[in-house]
């Protein structure tokens, strides 16, 4: 609202119009639900104003004077007062507690550990399972093997590198070494003198040369690894480098892992928009896990640039709440 | 409103021909003369809000055309009020006899008050939990400030949320406005 409007009404809410004025300002306002709205949020700013005691002495008077005339304005007034109280004690509260917390968490933690383990049969049963538990695990690295992680870490993002596999195998096999039960025809000059039927009157097609099972073994084709891009709400930068990503030459894409301190809603949409602000990517029915949501986005829809990628849930109405959102550089 | 069922329904449908979308505009129309006569500080807005309705209705069922049927209802409302300001007049001094008891009674009344605040809190409290989680920490985010920092945070407030510094103001003028009817009725209750 222009802040010669926003005076406008301020003078309305304290009585400072002429009649005539007043009451063309109350006909606008019942018609338009929008100066109605505003004309709602600068009587609670005033309210707020006059409570914190951020008034000035002359509008602190104008105000108890010409405001708080009727029941309904001062329960109002109290109403904002209490509010504003609750706030800063929640506050102060909500700190001491998260800081008691952890303690209190720490100790009963590892007290109940320590209590645990003091049972004989459960510290017997338990060091087994766990013996078993470590063995298992060497086991499985040995003889599966795992595809080591590379972290990168660029401004305050980690990016996970995956590489994915996929194995096409491509039988490298020359003509010369032709399975004997294939279904081509041999080539001309592969042809190998045949015995003469011509008694029969036909002539056999000929059989080709029995050659051996080639032995070339298979190629393992890589296809291109897609980054894994950690995202967190608000952080642009980060000892002053920001988010970016950089996409190698043949990715198909890079999913974003947008982590979220809770998740508190069921389902999530995100929006990509790039420097103009315009909507470039859209994406519905998404689900938290591990206060994270996971987006693969297409690499054509990753040219060099700035994004916001804005995170929003769905409420119990059906609508649409923001979130959180990320801004990171594609390079 | 005090119309029988059929004034009632040719007032809705002076509003909107769709039942749903009429009711809507009642309400939202409602309260909009409510806090006409509240802003000319009236005590009893909900009964001058239903004599305006009534005379408009009863314009309508008589087989004038409305037009606008909201510009129609202000200046009713107008009238309303002025007839309001004469009555309080007439009664003024009947007003000004029973203040002094009113007064008396404020004096004895402190305790009430203080009563009165600790089922404030505690309603607000209730009412505050039930809020989902993001607007409860909006509200809380939005009124945790001081004098010197309050446009900055808020406007930092605004950004994270991805929206405007107005579109914030608002939100949560709407959320607060919901809060005080929650605590309101929750007062009444107990």
């Amino acid at each position: 609202m222009k802040p010669e409007y926003e005076d406008l009404v301020r003078r309305f809410l304290l009585g400072e119009m002429a009649e005539q004025e007043r009451f063309e300002f109350e006909e606008l306002f019942v018609a338009d639900a929008d100066l109605f709205e505003q004309i709602n949020v600068i009587e609670g700013e005033l309210i707020e104003k006059y409570v914190r005691g951020w008034m000035q002495p002359d509008e602190r008077a104008v105000f108890e004077k010409n405001f708080l005339t009727t029941n309904k304005r001062r329960e109002r007034v109290e109403f904002s007062r209490a509010l504003i109280i609750r706030v800063e004690t929640k506050v102060k509260s909500d700190a001491l507690a998260d800081g008691a917390t952890n303690a209190s968490k720490k100790e009963s933690f590892f007290g109940g550990i320590h209590n645990w383990f003091r049972l004989p049969q459960i510290a017997m049963v338990g060091a087994m399972g766990i013996l078993i538990a470590l063995f298992g695990t060497w086991l499985f690295f040995q003889n599966v093997g795992l595809n080591r992680q590379e972290v990168v870490i660029q401004g305050n993002t980690e990016v996970l590198e995956t590489p994915q596999t996929t194995i096409s195998p491509e039988l490298n096999i020359s003509p010369e070494n032709s399975p004997v039960n294939s279904n081509e025809k041999p080539e001309a000059n592969e042809r190998s003198p045949t015995p003469d039927n011509s008694a029969n009157g036909s002539k056999d097609a000929p059989v080709p040369e029995k050659t051996s099972v080639p032995t070339e073994t298979p190629e393992i084709r890589r296809s291109p690894p897609n980054p894994v891009f950690a995202l967190f709400p608000g952080t642009v930068r980060s000892n002053g480098k920001n988010n970016v990503l950089i996409l190698r030459k043949n990715s198909t894409g890079a999913i974003f892992q947008l982590r979220l301190d809770a998740t508190e809603y069921k389902i999530y949409a995100a929006q990509i928009l790039n420097a103009d602000g315009r909507v470039i990517a859209q994406f519905n029915n998404l689900k938290a896990s591990k206060n994270s949501v996971r987006v693969f986005v297409s690499a054509d829809k990753l040219s060099k640039g700035d994004y916001l990628m804005k995170l929003s849930g769905k409420n119990g109405a059906d609508e649409n709440d923001s979130v959180a959102d990320f801004q990171f550089r594609v390079q | 409103m005090y119309l029988p069922v059929t004034g009632l329904n040719e007032f809705l449908r002076t509003l909107d021909a769709d039942r749903d979308a009429a009711s809507e505009k009642y309400l939202r129309l409602r309260e909009r003369l409510e806090r006409f006569f509240e802003w000319r500080n009236c005590e009893n807005i909900e009964e001058l809000t239903d004599i305006v309705f009534d005379r408009t209705a009863k314009k309508i069922a008589d087989g004038e055309k409305l037009v606008n049927v909201e510009a129609y209802c202000v200046s009713v409302a107008k009238f309303v009020l002025l007839e309001n300001r004469r009555e309080a007049f007439r009664t003024k001094d009947l007003d000004e006899n029973s203040s002094n008891m009113i007064e008396s009674r404020n004096e004895n009344g402190s305790e009430k008050n203080s009563d009165l605040n600790d089922t404030r809190y505690r309603c607000l409290d209730s009412c505050l939990s039930e809020f989902p989680g993001n607007d409860r920490k909006l509200i809380i985010n939005y009124f945790d400030t001081d004098e010197k920092t309050m446009i900055s945070t808020r406007k930092r407030l605004a950004q994270a949320c991805g929206i405007t510094l107005n579109s914030l103001r608002i939100r949560v003028c709407r959320l607060k406005s919901k809060l005080e009817t929650c605590t309101k009725k929750c007062c009444e209750s107990l």
